[in-house]
């Protein structure tokens, strides 16, 4: 459907085009189909008039002294007298076959191919005399004293009437057909007009729009055109979600950092009121901590506002490999914590998306996981793939009530009041990059006591099917 | 302005066959040649001729005066042969002309002249009827005044039969044994009426004289030897009659045939252009008015006026005026079987006592 020359095309070009080309084949082949039932028509109708003339002969056909014996009545051959004027031929046969009156070399009706004979009377057509003429063969029972026996009569007509008649009753035909084209071509163009005429108001109404409003198209719309403004409709909602995003990360940003960075300006207020180097030194190691703190939470605002608009570039990877490397990354901070770091599970995970955010989503899995457990605690990542892929992680530290787990995907939600640097968008990172791979979050008891976190994935999705959330299933919330 | 030539043949048969060459050349320098089959007398034809000429001086025309039955006979022999044949026929045996048609040796003309025939006398624009001659009787009005009352077939039949005597051996008409023209007539008056074979018996009561033209007819009414010819050319008798204020016709009143010369081009014509031009002439206005005033043969189209002409023709008749149609019935009666039957009937009717 893409043009491929610039030219502008038009939907009633196209349709009336492919229209007239159907219904000339259609009609070319009505007219014809109709020309031959015409010559049929035709041929019945003046096979009649030629049977009676055959019929008025054979009335008239008898048995004398002298053999057979025919007087033609005038009305049989001026019967056949017709506007096209055709001409006319007979013959007579006595039982024996020899012609005793007419046209004697009138050609006769071809063998029968079977015992029976042929029917009484027999129509065909021959050429006779440089004219393709149509004869009816008569046999007529005749008996005397002498003799007795079938007589045929054979009564021929040239075609010029059939033929004339056959083909005013294509004239006719042909013109209903054109009249048919041409009302069909202006009823399709009319029709096709109207049908047009929803998509001309769904563009006054997207033309009135303000540049920002991206809710989705709720005009009637004809069927045909459900696709196009679906597609149109999810294009929205991903601006949508972008535009969201960005507006969340402004204000989560102006919102969280606004509160961190006036607890700074206070402590370096402190700090510079100091007098006392130990103390200044004291107060410098708590800015320090601020600072990393608050750098920190301004990277997982990012991050978080990058993972609720997914790129769109998914490709082939290998999850596994992606939680190995995130494994190794982590390790150097597990150690710092003395945390059992692991990594368990399958050599080669094959999957479909986006490298950089499931990478994202597996440190703050694990960054999660170090972060909530006590020091010395056993902290194991694992990659399963059989029909549907999954991970797990699973620690053994205290664990999450049931009836809080909804609650920790929320941003900013904290469990305890703990002094490390957590920042409450971790798992909600997590949820939304998940959500964005059509993958499922879940929280369960894990076997050693702690907490089990588990990603399901969807079944690997053939390549070209959007993976990105329907507009409905969006965490983010909805469009205005 | 007579171009008559020479004469190249007179066949003097025993049969009243006739065969003559005609030769009318013509002004222009490149001459071509219409060679023309006719029945019609050249004294008829020799205006039509003149006029025709004028119009196209380069034509030169071999005018053969044929029998009827000759021209049927030996054109198609000629064209089954495959040798040269006449460009035009014209003949005023219908039957034959059509049968000619019908067999296929006729070719297509059609042109504005040949629309403004009515349909009878057009058949498949091959045949195409150009005089309208009523079949009339004529009679002796100064010895036989009382026939004047005489305008019906059965009236005719009547006074035959209640004849005290004086018509025997004084009436005359077609033989249509020897005569095509006679066999058309009669085999039409058949077709008619039944009440022509009581005319026939009663002719043959009456020993009626058989003759096989026209002519011959209106001279032996002329002359006295006849009182009454029946079924004579209204075109011959009409000059006659102009003549001799002692002659009468009566168009007959219950019905009157009509007969039509026929023209007719071959479909092998080395000349069918010409042929074409003759047809066009014979039929134009100018053609129609010379056949009605100069040639006697009745005009056909209707727009002529004059006292030969169809309108007159009309006016004058009290009865239908019945014209042969052109077409496929004309075949009938050149049925051998059936013609055999008419002539065993006329016979019989004939040899009464």
């Amino acid at each position: 459907m893409t043009p491929r020359a610039p030219h502008t095309w038009s939907i009633r070009r196209r349709v009336l085009g492919w229209l007239f080309a159907g219904m000339g084949l259609v009609f070319a082949a009505n007219l014809i189909t109709s020309y031959y039932g015409n010559r049929e028509a035709a041929d019945s109708a003046y096979d009649r008039l030629l049977l009676a003339s055959a019929s008025a002969i054979a009335e008239r056909t008898a048995v004398r002294e002298e053999g057979v014996w025919v007087d033609i009545p005038y009305a049989a051959l001026n019967m056949l007298a017709s506007t096209a004027q055709d001409r006319v031929f007979y013959a007579v046969s006595a039982p024996d076959g020899q012609v005793i009156t007419g046209y004697e070399d009138l050609p006769l009706p071809p063998e029968p191919g079977h015992r029976r004979g042929l029917p009484n009377p027999f129509f065909y057509d021959v050429v006779y005399r440089g004219a393709s003429v149509r004869v009816v063969s008569l046999r007529t029972f005749v008996i005397g004293s002498n003799l007795s026996g079938f007589a045929t009569i054979r009564v021929a007509q040239t075609r010029g009437e059939r033929e004339a008649l056959a083909l005013s009753l294509l004239n006719q035909s042909a013109i209903w057909t054109l009249v048919i084209a041409i009302s069909g071509g202006f009823a399709a163009w009319v029709g096709i007009s109207l049908g047009l005429r929803p998509l001309d108001r769904l563009r006054e109404a997207l033309g009135r729009r303000s540049p920002d409003d991206v809710r989705p198209v709720l005009h009637d719309v004809p069927r045909e055109f459900k696709p196009l403004v679906g597609a149109v409709n999810g294009m929205l909602m991903r601006i949508d979600n972008g535009l969201s995003a960005m507006r969340r990360f402004i204000s989560d940003a102006s919102h969280q950092l606004k509160t961190p960075l006036a607890g700074l300006q206070v402590q370096t207020e402190m700090a510079l009121r100091e007098k006392d180097p130990d103390t200044i030194l004291d107060s410098l190691d708590k800015i320090n901590t601020s600072v990393r703190r608050t750098s920190r939470l301004a990277t997982q605002l990012l991050s978080h506002a990058r993972a609720a608009e997914p790129s769109g570039g998914f490709v082939d990877l290998d999850l596994s490999r992606i939680s190995r490397e995130a494994v190794s990354a982590m390790t150097p901070q597990a150690l710092a914590r003395d945390i059992d770091l692991g990594f368990e599970g399958v050599d080669s995970a094959p999957l479909r998306g986006d490298a950089t955010l499931l990478g994202e989503m597996i440190v703050n899995l694990i960054d999660n996981a170090l972060r909530y457990t006590p020091k010395g605690a056993v902290v194991t990542l694992r990659v399963d793939q059989n029909e549907t892929t999954t991970i797990t992680v699973d620690d053994d530290g205290p664990g999450i009530p049931a009836e809080k787990r909804e609650m920790v995907f929320e941003r900013f939600v904290r469990l305890q009041e703990s002094e490390t640097e957590g920042c409450g968008l971790g798992l909600a990172i997590v949820q939304e990059i998940a959500a964005g791979h059509g993958a499922r979050v879940t929280m369960e008891d894990a076997p050693s006591g702690g907490l089990r976190v588990r990603i399901a994935f969807p079944e690997p999705v053939a390549s070209g099917v959007s993976p990105f959330p329907s507009p409905q299933s969006s965490p983010s919330g909805k469009g205005r | 302005m007579r171009r008559l030539i020479f004469l190249v043949a007179a066949l003097v048969f025993v049969s009243p066959a006739r065969a003559e060459l005609v030769t009318y050349e013509a002004d222009g320098s490149d001459p071509q040649t219409l060679v023309i089959y006719s029945s019609t007398d050249t004294e008829r034809m020799v205006h039509l001729v003149d006029a025709f000429q004028r119009k196209h001086p380069d034509v030169r025309i071999d005018y053969h005066l044929l029998d009827t039955l000759d021209i049927y006979r030996r054109t198609s022999s000629e064209m089954d042969g495959g040798k040269t044949t006449a460009d035009l026929l014209l003949s005023s045996a219908m039957d034959l002309q059509i049968k000619l048609v019908n067999d296929g040796y006729a070719a297509v003309h059609s042109s504005v002249e040949t629309e403004t025939l009515p349909d009878w006398a057009n058949w498949r624009n091959q045949a195409f009827g150009f005089t309208y001659e009523p079949a009339v009787m004529i009679y002796n009005r100064a010895l036989v005044p009382q026939l004047a009352d005489v305008t019906t077939r059965f009236g005719l039949a009547q006074s035959l039969t209640f004849d005290v005597g004086y018509l025997r051996n004084r009436i005359v008409t077609y033989d249509p044994e020897r005569s095509g023209l006679g066999y058309l007539f009669g085999t039409h008056d058949a077709i008619q009426s039944e009440d022509f074979w009581y005319l026939a018996r009663s002719l043959g009561d009456m020993r009626v004289g058989l003759e096989t033209s026209s002519a011959t007819m209106i001279d032996k009414v002329a002359s006295g030897e006849a009182l009454i010819a029946y079924n004579v050319l209204g075109s011959y008798a009409r000059a006659r009659v102009r003549e001799n204020p002692d002659l009468a016709i009566t168009i007959p009143s219950d019905y009157c045939l009509v007969m039509s010369r026929i023209a007719m081009i071959t479909r092998t014509a080395r000349n069918p252009q010409a042929a074409g031009l003759f047809i066009d002439f014979l039929l134009s206005r100018e053609g129609q008015k010379l056949i009605a005033n100069t040639a006697s043969l009745y005009s056909l189209r209707d727009d002529i006026q004059g006292e030969a002409t169809a309108a007159n023709l009309r006016q004058a008749a009290q009865g239908p005026l019945i014209p042969i149609h052109l077409g496929p019935g004309l075949l009938v009666y050149l049925d051998k079987i059936k013609r055999r039957e008419f002539l065993a009937r006329w016979r019989r009717a004939m040899a009464r006592e």
